[in-house]
């Protein structure tokens, strides 16, 4: 098999597992709803404001949500030793994390592609004219949070305080890609010419390349 | 036993004593020299304050380097220095936090500024390593967290770089490194602060120095008296039977 093949097989098996359960998904999708309401509530009723705060917010319930369907992803993974027969494929270990990354990716992306047209009705702001560099910012924003937190989720999935070690790894790391996305998508909306909209996609695929990079060199050394 | 007893005793006290002399050198030239123009005597700060921002740009560097090396050699003994390092860090970042925000308020006027780049990634950076440190005391089996604390010490020095450009790249309120080779550039304007503060950056690295070996003593001792205990334990069990 070539090594594509291999990362599209392991995700494969990772959206058959959804596609049967439907576990992480439902889960990730009502918990990033949850966070995008809660936040209105606290924000206060004045228009104004909620569209002020809505990319905050935003990318809030992705990150959390992110985080908490890494966690799902591997903690199926450690029952019946599931992950134990999966690092004995013949295959660099390498390409088992870009194929569990790629599997969450795509996950993400479907949470992002409903609760993203969630918030922006919701909150009564809209990218229209803008919608490609839009798009690019969801997809490189979500994918930052993927890389960190599948990588992340590995390395602790065998730990007892996983549940609490996980965010404390995952937010300091991550807060990068919050910032850049927020910043990206404030400009889309807004339109201020103070905010160098570029200059942020560029910080976010700098991140996703350094990381995707340093990540899968050392995995093989993370799921021992 | 596969760690190195200490081959050279007596390097110890003379890393500390010539640490705490060199600084002090320093802060004599520093606090002798002409007030700056522009800042006046505030750069009498400067010394301490790039010194401990040095100091933990040295010990998180080290730590993903003692890291790599545990984990190609699995000798306990760099996992140790790898934790000696991720503290010596994490408290000379604090310092590093300190000695700006001191800095800040007369300069800036303001203690802290969420604005700027150089700042919330330094605090970014202390939130990875007490994470790190964190996760190094929920995790029991001594080899699993060696390994995992490595790997997270790798993938976590990527922070200081970005850390170290983040005044370059988003241009806001911290300013550049006051001497920069590459640039052929010195901000400094009397020779007191220039030598105070090259001074400044000798004594820390040895004052770094210094803490690894002490603390990589003290990891030592604490790994030995754990196993001691575990015989003591074992040999009483079988008495017992």
């Amino acid at each position: 098999m070539k090594p594509w093949q291999i990362i599209f097989a392991i995700a494969a098996k990772d959206w058959r597992v959804e596609g049967r359960a439907r576990d992480v998904l439902s889960a990730t999708l009502f918990f990033a709803v949850l966070v995008v309401t809660i936040l209105a509530f606290a924000f206060g009723p004045e228009p104004s404001k909620l569209r002020e705060a809505a990319p905050g917010i935003l990318w809030v319930a992705i990150a959390f949500a992110s985080i908490l369907a890494a966690s799902r992803a591997f903690a199926s993974e450690s029952e019946d030793g599931a992950l134990e027969a999966l690092l004995l494929y013949p295959v660099p270990h390498e390409l088992i994390y870009l194929g569990k990354l790629l599997g969450n990716l795509g996950l993400m992306l479907v949470l992002a592609l409903i609760i993203t047209p969630f918030t922006l009705t919701l909150y009564g702001v809209g990218v229209a004219g803008r919608e490609l560099p839009f798009i690019l910012t969801v997809l490189l924003g979500v994918m930052g949070f993927s890389i960190i937190s599948s990588f992340q989720s590995a390395l602790t999935i065998n730990l007892r305080s996983r549940e609490s070690l996980m965010p404390v790894l995952f937010f300091p790391i991550v807060v990068p890609v919050v910032i850049a996305s927020v910043k990206a998508t404030v400009g889309l909306m807004t339109l201020d010419p103070s905010v160098d909209v570029w200059g942020w996609i560029r910080l976010l695929a700098g991140f996703n390349v350094v990381y995707l990079v340093v990540c899968t060199l050392i995995f093989p050394y993370a799921v021992e | 036993m596969n760690s190195k007893p200490s081959q050279a005793a007596w390097l110890t006290p003379v890393l500390g004593y010539s640490s705490v002399i060199v600084i002090a050198v320093a802060l004599i030239f520093t606090f002798t020299a002409q007030p700056d123009v522009l800042q006046g005597y505030l750069t009498r700060i400067l010394p301490i304050h790039v010194g401990a921002s040095w100091l933990a740009y040295l010990s998180f560097g080290l730590t993903a380097v003692f890291g790599l090396t545990y984990l190609i050699t699995r000798n306990p003994h760099w996992d140790r220095l790898s934790l000696s390092s991720t503290e010596i860090g994490v408290v000379f970042i604090v310092l590093s936090l300190f000695s700006g925000a001191l800095w800040g308020r007369p300069a800036w006027g303001a203690y802290w500024q969420w604005g700027d780049a150089r700042l919330t990634t330094t605090a970014l950076m202390l939130l990875v390593y007490v994470g790190m440190l964190m996760v190094r005391g929920m995790i029991e089996d001594g080899g699993r967290r060696a390994r995992v604390s490595a790997v997270i010490g790798i993938v976590a020095s990527v922070g200081v770089p970005i850390n170290y450009m983040s005044v370059y790249w988003w241009n806001t309120l911290h300013q550049t490194p006051s001497l920069s080779i590459a640039e052929r550039r010195s901000a400094l304007q009397n020779d007191g602060i220039l030598i105070g503060f090259l001074v400044a950056l000798l004594g820390f690295t040895l004052l770094y120095l210094y803490l690894l070996r002490l603390r990589g003593q003290l990891a030592l001792q604490q790994t030995r008296l754990e196993e001691r205990e575990l015989d003591l334990e074992l040999k009483g069990a079988i008495a017992n039977d």
